[in-house]
């Protein structure tokens, strides 16, 4: 007998492995999916810093201040990070701009007379976009890679705000009573709709009901094809779901479950003191594509708290983070996603 | 962005080493429960960081580092910490050698041995490394290997007085010290 043979010996005969290969590879592949999605607002963020707002224009790349100066409301756009800045803070009714003339929602109630509502019509759907960067944004920097899509010709900032309105009519009216915030800047409007520098609008609401608090994050986003369920659902189809509504808009779900996220911007953390960076709690996911060229992202991270005071021996890593009741479930957050009036073609 | 095709590649990679990954990780922590969450820490990390892996020159050395450094964290938790309780059996004159080759008691003796010491026997003669290659999974210069392989056949000669096992280590205690 050697010290080689010995240890061969020692470890000879393992019982059968508990480790599931696929499981753990579905479960990357989720974690990583969601991680460079959640990030998109940090590297926006970042990419907006560096190449400045100059750049940034909804139709024919003009300038926020231009919006501005043509009397329509100004664009906003994804600032590097919460900078206190001036707007309208705290506004209840998620109205960015102090709601100048008109209300956004007399506005958007219905501009196109029910084009929303069939976006199938082919009168509704503008022409596709060739360059696929809406406004010619800088998508040749960095940053997530979005899909191609038509061009939208809406004002931006009217459009941020016929979101804004719309988003938090949906929210007071699936989650009656729950307190929104604006999760990156609190000095905001709870629903403030910003442009990053791909075109994407994006807004960061936290939802707060008594003790619960979640997360709820949307993206709109023009894309050019809709994906495969085998696709849309990447390496793990389990737990996803793959619906093709009849009038041709797709709505993929994924299932919600105990998914580790850690928040690489740390915001979460930071406008939710008491509970940890690493956000380990229950996730929803959902994406709606309209047949008009709308590409809608909703998800929503539900807080943990995590216990670091008398943990008993023998407790699992996983099992000192105590996931807080959810404001909204993921059925709800599919009727957000698909609030008519968030639209890029209205 | 890990793709189809590298996931592939991934799991042709991980399924032809994982049970020799389970033995060592079993060596080093004595559990094969435990043995088996450090392989998935592992994995995971591998997995996230595979399209660089696969660039290396020497990607299971990189999959020995992460399993070493899992084990060496997971020590660390306050309620994990390691308690030794399978100590070979107490009998005058050391281990009976009939019992050397015992799994439990080979694995006794390795959890006598602080853990860099156990991770140097167990990379150097469970996983075969050379002195460079063992130096390079914990981060060391090849001296330091050669002193801690050596005091960690020394403890292990210390409980093995006297027996054939003893002259093996002690033949392998004095290589070391040459190469």
């Amino acid at each position: 007998v050697d010290l080689n043979e010995a240890l061969r010996e020692a470890a000879a005969e393992p019982p059968p492995t508990s480790i599931d290969l696929d499981a753990l590879i579905r479960q990357e592949s989720r974690r990583e999916r969601r991680q460079r999605w959640l990030s998109g607002t940090g590297i926006a963020a970042g990419v907006a810093a560096t190449v400045g707002v100059a750049a940034i224009g909804f139709s024919g790349g003009a300038l926020p201040g231009r919006f501005a100066a043509g009397g329509a409301p100004p664009c906003p756009v994804v600032s590097p990070a919460p900078s206190g800045a001036s707007g309208s803070p705290g506004s209840a009714s998620g109205n960015p701009s102090g709601g100048a003339s008109g209300s956004p929602g007399s506005a958007s109630g219905n501009p196109s007379g029910g084009a929303s509502g069939n976006p199938s019509s082919a009168s509704g759907k503008p022409s596709g976009g060739a360059s696929g960067s809406p406004g010619g944004g800088p998508q040749a920097t960095t940053g997530p890679v979005r899909p191609r899509g038509p061009v939208p010709t809406e004002s931006c900032g009217i459009a941020a705000r016929r979101f804004n309105q719309a988003l938090t009519d949906t929210l007071h009216r699936v989650a009656p009573g729950a307190t929104l915030t604006n999760t990156r800047n609190v000095r905001l409007a709870p629903v403030w709709f910003e442009r990053d520098p791909n075109g994407a609008f994006i807004a960061d609401v936290t939802m707060r009901h008594g003790n619960r608090v979640n997360r709820v994050y949307i993206e709109i986003t023009p894309y050019a094809n809709a994906p495969t369920r085998q696709k849309a659902c990447g390496d793990f189809l389990e737990g996803c779901t793959h619906e093709v509504q009849s009038d041709g808009t797709m709505v993929v779900k994924m299932a919600t479950g105990k998914q580790k996220i850690r928040m690489p911007d740390g915001t979460f953390a930071q406008s939710l003191p008491g509970i940890d960076l690493i956000v380990d709690g229950p996730f929803g996911y959902v994406e709606v594509y309209r047949p008009d060229g709308t590409l809608v992202v909703a998800s929503i991270v539900q807080s943990v708290r995590r216990m670091t005071e008398n943990v008993p021996d023998n407790v699992d890593d996983d099992e000192l983070n105590i996931p807080e009741p959810a404001v909204i479930n993921a059925d709800q957050l599919k009727v957000l996603a698909q609030t008519p009036q968030l639209t890029l073609f209205p | 962005v890990v793709h189809s095709t590298d996931t592939e590649a991934y799991r042709e990679f991980v399924s032809a080493r994982m049970e020799q990954w389970r033995r060592t990780a079993y060596l080093l922590c004595g559990s094969w429960h435990t043995a088996d969450d450090l392989v998935s820490t592992a994995l995971m990390k591998l997995y996230r960081h595979w399209r660089r892996v696969v660039a290396m020159q020497n990607p299971e050395g990189y999959v020995h580092r992460i399993l070493l450094r899992a084990w060496l964290d997971e020590r660390r938790r306050p309620w994990r910490r390691e308690h030794v309780n399978a100590r070979p059996p107490d009998r005058a004159g050391g281990v009976d050698p009939s019992s050397v080759a015992d799994k439990l008691a080979m694995l006794g003796l390795l959890a006598e041995l602080p853990p860099r010491r156990r991770a140097v026997l167990v990379l150097r003669y469970f996983c075969d490394l050379s002195v460079e290659d063992t130096a390079d999974v914990l981060d060391c210069s090849t001296g330091t290997v050669k002193s801690q392989t050596a005091r960690a056949l020394e403890s292990l000669r210390a409980r093995l007085v006297g027996i054939s096992v003893a002259n093996d280590v002690n033949h392998i205690v004095e290589e070391d010290l040459w190469t």
